[in-house]
């Protein structure tokens, strides 16, 4: 058959829009999003999405598996949306996983302010909704934090205590550790800032931390301060992370210590990378957040001093809340006129090759969590669910699978 | 001695749209000779020749050179064939460098094992150009840094270099400086002394009495005849040029006595405009209730003058004042004080292409519908103006992409009807448009004359302008170079006296 | 004057010019920060990814000049180094070569191809080519996962960044000057009429420059990866963010090319732009003033180097 190639391209074209349409009405299933209550006691399969920055980088994917494992074992089915945390794309993508019909959806969100779309959005869809790795501040959004309390169908926050973890951090890099890797013994005073991307929430609070800790410090030390520069951004490459600790370095050879605050693992492998290439593993504290699949290696040979990490099971937490209020669970399902549920999780701090091993062994060779504990954490009160969150540690997970 | 048959023309055709731009002519060109080609803008000279020389496909007929048919696919094609051809605007490509100028296309013969030998390119560019006299243009050194005139001899040298059996100068000298000219009559008597044939274009008469050996005319596609150089002179061969009937089918046909009416209230004084390169101290006034012609060849600078009177000449010095004192120095101050422009590059300076009828209409009037535009009145504006002039149209949602070359024109018009302008600058108004449009567009002129409208028209039509106008400028060389009016005894000769 | 004037004609002005502006960009942060900027070691790093993002500029150079876009870079950079990753584990240093140029010119290719057949402008083709690219990446990381392996980094620091850079340099230059490629791109991009006319095949050059954009970006990947270290894939178009720097090159190049030298435009832009970052840290400055200062620096070099003609159309 002949066929011009203008009309080829136009057949091309309505054929991937109708493949497009049909896979969207395939995929909006049983069609249960269109309900006003979204409560699934009838007995057909509960929906739940999952809005994240990234499903692939280090801690997206962990994010996402281990709610993704929850699902299997719970029978629940998640649908995942990436949104890059641009803030009219965390807004989409809660108004694209209400229409795709979920009866609930966790979210780990950029800015407080996109809150307050998806707090309306999920109200008029009849949608549960949680947050994870994230908290909607009273203080710096006291409207979207009123919206959020005023709301039947906002279940809560799990998040870290990112001032504290910044705070840790500052103070275990300015410790004397005479345990430490033989170069880096002494307490840093003289600490490098490498950030991500500009304004990004979860730096600001790290951020605060560590000019805390500073603070804290030179308080209690003022003949032996301490200096933190301000952050320079590496994005999420790692490439842009070799570079600016290569400038760190060239600008000031005296620095001692390097926070890289986070973005994703990348940045902190350019980083370390590039520390090991100037000669300079083993003479300067590296300290970060979200673990390094080498952190053993890296801990053994000075190339990291400390991080934090470890908090993948935040979202695991989120989603066991927002499953509660779609099965009906009364301890679970907002009122009006309370925030809903808080969880405060913790992080877990490792700065010593014993320590990794530890975790390592709990948390990376093993679940901490089996898919029995799994399913008593979905049956739990609040409370107790809660409990389980914060006493989350390695010695937490030691005791229950010794 | 007889000089032999070189290249033959049988039946050559062409058409773009409506319009028939060569009509079926046949010609012949013989060794050693200097043909030139002339005849008025739109006689089918340049389209006749770009068939010849691969630019444009042929319509219909055959070019049977030395014997053997050729329908080159392109210019290097040509070359390739024999055949070379030197245009009238900028020919070379900036960026590139004069040697990779003089072999676009050709650079096979350099090439080895997919390795371009630059320094041999640059070397025989550079031998060539010196062979030309012209030792002073570096092959190595990018185009751009030689000004036009010097751009022209690289074409002239990388058209003429392989000798090439014809040889067409479509127009080139009025670029040129003497210097130019005379290198380039320096290659046309060289390949006339090989025994080949140029074949010359040019409006300059005495130009074409110098260097033809003999001379063909068209006239609105059509071979008119073919003459020897030694007998006609130049108002002769203007005649020839011209000489059609004038149909007053669609014309006015009224011959108001100038020398008793009193002309209307100046509506726009245009004083010592000049615009470097194009136009040089233009003055005239354009009065109410008149239809005030400016006539040329395409290059006089007369689509220039448009442009300075809306406001969208760039560079341009000198005043166009209105009757109330206003200075027209941008497009906004030319529409708000009801000046209308139709540009002669219609599709891209006239009409959003890619856009409805409706918009086309309605934009310049939007500022005057208010904050908040009305879809409803939108569309009954643009309805009420399409439709007066009848515009043949599905409705003004159409795309105007999608009408033809008249009815775009009606738009163009409608737009300016639909604002009330009361001065009108129409250039080229009726380029490209079948007959039966063209009258419409007449008649809608004749009866903005009678409601006291300024209208200017701009055209390269000297039918057009003998038919329509009061007074007719005449333009050569950016200067206005004759004031003529309308009376029944004006000619054609008239004005191509002034033209060329 | 008549100096400048020779000066003028010179094949090498458009490249002493931009000397002269990285000289003074060198003396500004110098002067401000003595003992932190710009000592002869402190160059070489500020060099050192410069000539990352200058071997990217190189390829973007061939679409660009022809007045095309290709913001499929970012996601080819990814998936290319991935690729590095994966198969230098397989086959080696070979592996880490090959590999990523190879799929930067299948990806070109690919992009070439759409561009051909559905004629719809390249902007559009590779920004949808691009999401492709990204999941391709996801997909390729499973496999290969996201660190390259100690053994294979020496393209990250000198001499191996250096000589493979220099050989990218050295092949960029040779197509432009030696090749019908060159010439063509060139032509193209003046007038595509012309060109048409003069029996330039405009459809396989256009195809043939994309495949060499993204051929030069699986170079560039060999020295990206072996800097960083890392790639994780990137989805939801944040690969975007990674066309830009090599695309600040490319307008160098274009802005220069006039003089001639459009690489080594393309290199010495990329330095200065390495080199105020470098200097920004220096100056403990914060990033926002670091971004403001470069995108004025740029604008103000392309202002002073581009014939701006008065009312004339400009995209």
């Amino acid at each position: 058959m002949n066929i011009s190639r203008r009309n080829f391209v136009k057949y091309a074209g309505l054929m991937g829009g109708a493949a497009g349409m049909g896979s969207l009405v395939g995929c909006s299933g049983s069609g249960s999003g269109s309900s006003s209550d979204s409560s699934a006691s009838s007995g057909s399969k509960i929906k739940i999405g999952v809005s994240i920055w990234s499903s692939t980088d280090a801690l997206g994917k962990l994010s996402v598996d281990i709610i993704q494992k929850a699902a299997d074992i719970l029978g629940v089915e998640v649908t995942t949306v990436d949104q890059g945390h641009v803030s009219e794309q965390v807004t989409a993508s809660v108004e694209t996983l209400c229409a795709a019909g979920c009866n609930g959806i966790v979210i780990c969100n950029s800015a407080d302010s996109e809150m307050t779309s998806a707090i309306n959005t999920c109200n008029d869809n009849g949608v549960y909704l949680a947050q994870f790795y994230r908290m909607i501040s009273k203080d710096a959004s006291p409207d979207v934090y009123s919206l959020a309390e005023a709301s039947k169908y906002f279940v809560g926050s799990v998040h870290e205590d990112e001032v504290g973890n910044g705070e840790k951090l500052i103070e275990l890099l300015t410790a004397d550790n005479a345990d430490a890797y033989k170069g880096l013994t002494k307490g840093a005073r003289n600490i490098k800032l490498e950030a991500w991307t500009v304004g990004d929430a979860t730096f600001q609070l790290r951020w605060k931390g560590y000019q805390s800790g500073v603070s804290t410090w030179n308080s209690a030390n003022p003949s032996d301060p301490v200096t933190l520069s301000d952050p320079v951004y590496a994005n999420t490459s790692s490439s842009e992370g070799t570079n600016v600790t290569q400038q760190f370095y060239n600008t000031d050879p005296k620095m001692d210590a390097l926070i890289v605050a986070g973005g994703g693992g990348d940045p902190l492998v350019g980083s370390v990378g590039q520390l090991a290439n100037m000669g300079l593993t083993g003479t300067i504290r590296v300290a970060s957040t979200d673990f390094l699949d080498d952190l053993k290696d890296q801990l053994q040979t000075g190339g990291m001093y400390c991080e934090s990490g470890g908090h993948f099971c935040d979202p695991l937490y989120s989603f066991l809340m927002v499953y509660a209020a779609c099965k009906g669970n009364s301890d679970f399902m907002p009122s009006a006129g309370s925030y809903g549920k808080e969880i405060l999780f913790p992080y877990v701090y490792v700065s010593s090759v014993s320590e990794y091993e530890d975790y390592e062994k709990y948390f990376v060779d093993e679940a901490p969590y089996t898919d029995d504990e799994i399913s008593k954490l979905a049956a739990m009160s609040f409370d107790d669910l809660d409990k389980s969150a914060t006493s989350l540690s390695i010695e937490d997970v030691k005791t229950r699978h010794a | 001695m007889e000089q032999k048959l070189l290249l033959h023309a049988e039946k050559i055709d062409k058409r773009f749209g409506p319009t028939h731009a060569v009509n079926e002519v046949s010609l012949d060109f013989l060794e050693g000779e200097v043909h030139a080609l002339i005849g008025e803008n739109g006689s089918g000279k340049s389209t006749f020749t770009n068939m010849l020389t691969g630019i444009l496909p042929i319509g219909s007929g055959t070019f049977t050179l030395m014997g053997h048919d050729v329908a080159p696919k392109n210019q290097v094609d040509a070359n390739h064939q024999g055949i070379a051809i030197v245009v009238q605007e900028t020919g070379t490509l900036g960026g590139l460098s004069v040697a990779d100028n003089m072999f676009l296309g050709d650079e096979d013969q350099f090439i080895r094992r997919g390795i371009k030998d630059t320094a041999a390119m640059n070397r025989k560019a550079q031998e060539l150009l010196d062979a030309y006299d012209l030792g002073y243009i570096k092959a190595t050194s990018i185009i751009d840094n030689y000004d036009f005139e010097d751009r022209k001899l690289v074409e002239i040298v990388k058209s003429t270099w392989f000798d090439p059996a014809v040889l067409v100068i479509d127009e080139t000298t009025t670029a040129l400086s003497q210097k130019g000219r005379d290198k380039l009559f320096e290659v046309m008597d060289h390949v006339r002394e090989l025994g080949h044939c140029v074949i010359f274009i040019s409006h300059d008469m005495g130009e074409v009495l110098k260097m033809a050996d003999r001379i063909s005319i068209l006239r609105d596609g059509d071979f008119v005849t073919t003459v020897n150089r030694e007998d006609v002179d130049e108002d002769q061969l203007k005649t020839l040029m011209v000489g059609r009937q004038m149909d007053d089918h669609y014309y006015r046909t009224d011959y108001p006595d100038y020398a008793r009416e009193q002309p209307g209230e100046t509506a726009v004084s245009v004083r010592g405009v000049t615009v470097p390169g194009m136009i040089d101290d233009v003055s005239f006034d354009l009065h109410r209730g008149e239809i005030l012609g400016i006539g040329g060849l395409s290059e006089c600078g007369m689509h220039e003058v448009g442009k300075a009177i809306f406001g969208a000449s760039y560079d341009r010095t000198g005043e166009v004042v209105l009757a109330d004192g206003t200075k027209v120095k941008d497009i906004n101050t030319a529409i708000d004080h009801s000046i209308a422009y139709a540009s002669k590059d219609r599709d891209n300076e006239s009409l959003l292409i890619n856009d409805t009828i409706e918009d086309n209409i309605a934009l310049p009037s939007m500022r005057d519908m208010g904050r908040v535009l009305s879809d409803k009145k939108l569309r009954e504006f643009s309805d009420k103006y399409a439709v007066l002039m009848s515009t043949k149209m599905v409705s003004v949602n159409q795309y105007v992409s999608a009408l033809s070359g008249g009815n775009k024109q009606k738009v163009v018009l409608a737009r300016w009807l639909g604002k009330q302008s009361d001065i009108l600058v129409l250039d080229s108004p009726t380029r490209g448009i079948d007959i039966k449009v063209k009258a419409a567009i007449y008649a809608l002129l004749e009866q903005m004359r009678k409601e006291n409208k300024a209208i200017l028209i701009i055209s390269e039509e000297i039918m057009e302008l003998l038919g329509m106008c009061d007074r007719i400028f005449v333009m050569k060389d950016g200067k206005i170079n004759g004031e003529l009016t309308r009376s029944p005894e004006l000619s054609e000769q008239d004005l191509i006296s002034k033209m060329v | 004057m008549e100096l400048i004037k020779r000066a003028r004609q010179s094949q090498w002005y458009g490249v002493g010019l931009l000397l002269i502006v990285t000289a003074l960009v060198w003396l500004v942060f110098k002067a401000m920060c003595p003992s932190t900027f710009g000592d002869p070691d402190q160059l070489l790093t500020y060099l050192q990814t410069g000539l990352i993002y200058a071997v990217g500029g190189c390829g973007l150079y061939f679409i660009v000049v022809m007045g095309l876009w290709d913001f499929s870079i970012g996601s080819v950079l990814v998936l290319s180094c991935l690729m590095a990753i994966g198969f230098s584990q397989s086959m080696g240093i070979l592996g880490l070569i090959v590999a990523p140029i190879l799929c930067g010119a299948l990806l070109g290719a690919a992009n070439g191809l759409a561009y051909i057949k559905l004629r719809i402008p390249s902007l559009i083709v590779t920004v949808g080519l691009s999401l492709i690219y990204e999941s391709l990446s996801v997909f390729t990381s499973g496999w290969s996962g996201t660190r390259l392996g100690d053994a294979y980094k020496m393209f990250g620091s000198y001499p191996w960044n250096l000589i493979l850079a220099v050989l990218a340099f050295a092949l960029c230059t040779f197509i432009l000057k030696y090749t019908k490629l060159g010439t063509y791109v060139n032509a193209i991009g003046a007038n595509e009429a012309t060109a048409k006319n003069m029996g330039v095949n405009v459809d396989k050059y256009k195809f043939l420059a994309f495949v060499l954009c993204s051929t030069f970006v699986g170079i560039m990947a060999i020295l990206y990866i072996g800097y960083g270290t890392a790639q994780t894939p990137m989805t939801g178009m944040l690969s975007q963010s990674l066309n830009f720097k090599p695309l600040m090159g490319t307008f160098f190049g274009l802005a220069f090319k006039k003089y001639g030298h459009p690489v080594a435009a393309i290199v010495i832009g990329e330095f200065i732009i390495s080199m105020m970052f470098a200097g920004f840290v220096a100056l403990g400055m914060p990033v926002t003033i670091n971004n403001v200062v470069t995108g004025a620096t740029l604008l103000a070099i392309i202002c002073i180097t581009t014939k701006r003609v008065k009312g004339a159309v400009v995209k």
